[in-house]
């Protein structure tokens, strides 16, 4: 079964419609991300495969990354400003390029991460990001507003994603195939997953209003060792089933994960 | 230069602000924020960190070279291609000298690229758990 969005679960009726809509969307080439913010649309956008966007330095110096150096500064491509930190120079992860070519920044798992305080982030907000947890031994890895408590919206492990508390109740998809709720239990995704290759995972109407800040963090004892590719924040109340196939397909093509055809 | 050393430095508790302070001295703000401790029970007793860096930030921290050192290429093979003899690669802090730096680097454990039997670089988890159990020391377990 194929869901659009957190609004499809209300019934069949829309499956079908969303369904539909899937095949009327244009060619993923003409598509942009930018598209998603016209007239001034709240999120965000980092784009790993952008060298410009981001720096070596946190404080925005040292010019682009190339291949090999480590990025402490990301530039927000949506036009909003909401540009993400390192929160200090030794966890600043590395820009490196996969066998395919494609570039990522590669956390260490020991204390790379980067945070953004919560505003210009809708409250409830869509959040869809391409990594490769990259490690068996895995733990906490996505956006939590803090080292130590609350609000971490996933917990992405190799072939397994645990959604946790003080984030709504947002819907889930991995590869663009929607979890099928409750999410509030450890949920195997062997079937879809595998360790060591990269993913797009979705993360739908996530309430993140008690954030103060959000980030890839480290929680706890470690942070997963892993590769981001790229990330993209929007508001659901702006964003169409079309939208979400778009931005599912940009990051596939960012990381060579696999979609359903 | 790429950033392809990898670095684990690792401090007791009471050094660690004295050590953010001297990074900060040097241009570098270190995190410091991974918590050991000896049974793996809050409060930490040390703190360390791993970060990927530069052969000259390497060799700083393993006192190789001393902030306001003048540096000539004969001496090292890893300064850059367009690198000056002569030229200061860190600056000495204002009001700090080479005893101080000794006397806080004197307590902490740095390590640079550890390799394992295999031969094979450490991972960055692989080398700080290294760094922690030479010390007898655990990450301090914290739940959400």
């Amino acid at each position: 079964m194929v869901y659009c969005s957190i609004h499809d679960l209300r019934g069949p009726q829309t499956e079908r419609r969303c369904r539909q809509d899937l095949h009327r969307m244009p060619h993923s080439s003409a598509w942009s991300y930018t598209s998603l913010f016209a007239g001034g649309k709240p999120g965000l956008v980092y784009d790993v495969s952008d060298f410009s966007s981001m720096t070596i330095g946190r404080d925005g110096s040292g010019g682009a990354p190339s291949i090999g150096d480590v990025v402490g500064k990301r530039f927000d491509l949506s036009g909003n400003g909401n540009h993400a930190i390192m929160p200090a120079d030794d966890a600043r992860p590395r820009l490196l390029q996969d066998a395919g070519g494609r570039p990522y920044l590669d956390y260490d798992g020991v204390n790379d991460g980067w945070s953004r305080n919560i505003g210009g982030i809708p409250d409830s907000c869509s959040i869809f990001t391409a990594l490769d947890p990259n490690d068996g031994a895995s733990d906490y890895f996505l956006y939590t507003d803090g080292a130590t408590t609350a609000g971490i919206i996933a917990h992405v492990r190799p072939n397994n994603i645990v959604p946790s508390t003080n984030a709504g109740t947002p819907a889930y998809k991995i590869d663009g195939v929607m979890l099928p709720p409750p999410v509030y239990t450890s949920h195997l995704l062997s079937a879809l997953t595998a360790t060591g290759l990269p993913h797009v995972v979705s993360i739908i109407g996530a309430d993140v209003s008690a954030w103060t800040d959000f980030g890839f963090a480290r929680v706890g004892t470690r942070m997963m060792p892993g590769r981001e590719y790229g990330t993209i924040i929007v508001d659901p109340a702006d964003t169409d089933a079309a939208d979400i196939a778009h931005i599912e397909a940009w990051l596939a093509g960012q990381s060579g994960a696999v979609l359903p055809s | 230069m790429s950033y392809d050393r990898s670095l684990v430095v690792s401090c007791p508790a009471a050094v660690r602000d004295a050590l953010i302070a001297l990074g900060r001295g040097v241009g570098v703000e270190a995190g410091m924020d991974v918590e050991w401790s000896l049974d793996g029970s809050a409060p930490a007793t040390h703190y360390s960190s791993h970060s990927w860096v530069q052969d000259a930030f390497a060799a700083l921290m393993l006192r190789q070279v001393y902030p306001g050192d003048a540096l000539n290429r004969a001496d090292y093979a890893w300064l850059p291609e367009d690198w000056v003899d002569g030229t200061v690669l860190y600056a000495m802090p204002d009001g700090v000298t080479r005893a101080q730096i000794d006397a806080i680097l004197d307590q902490c454990d740095v390590s640079v690229d550890a390799v394992g039997d295999d031969g094979r670089l450490l991972s960055p988890v692989e080398h700080v758990d290294l760094v922690a159990s030479r010390s007898g020391l655990r990450r301090v377990e914290r739940t959400i």
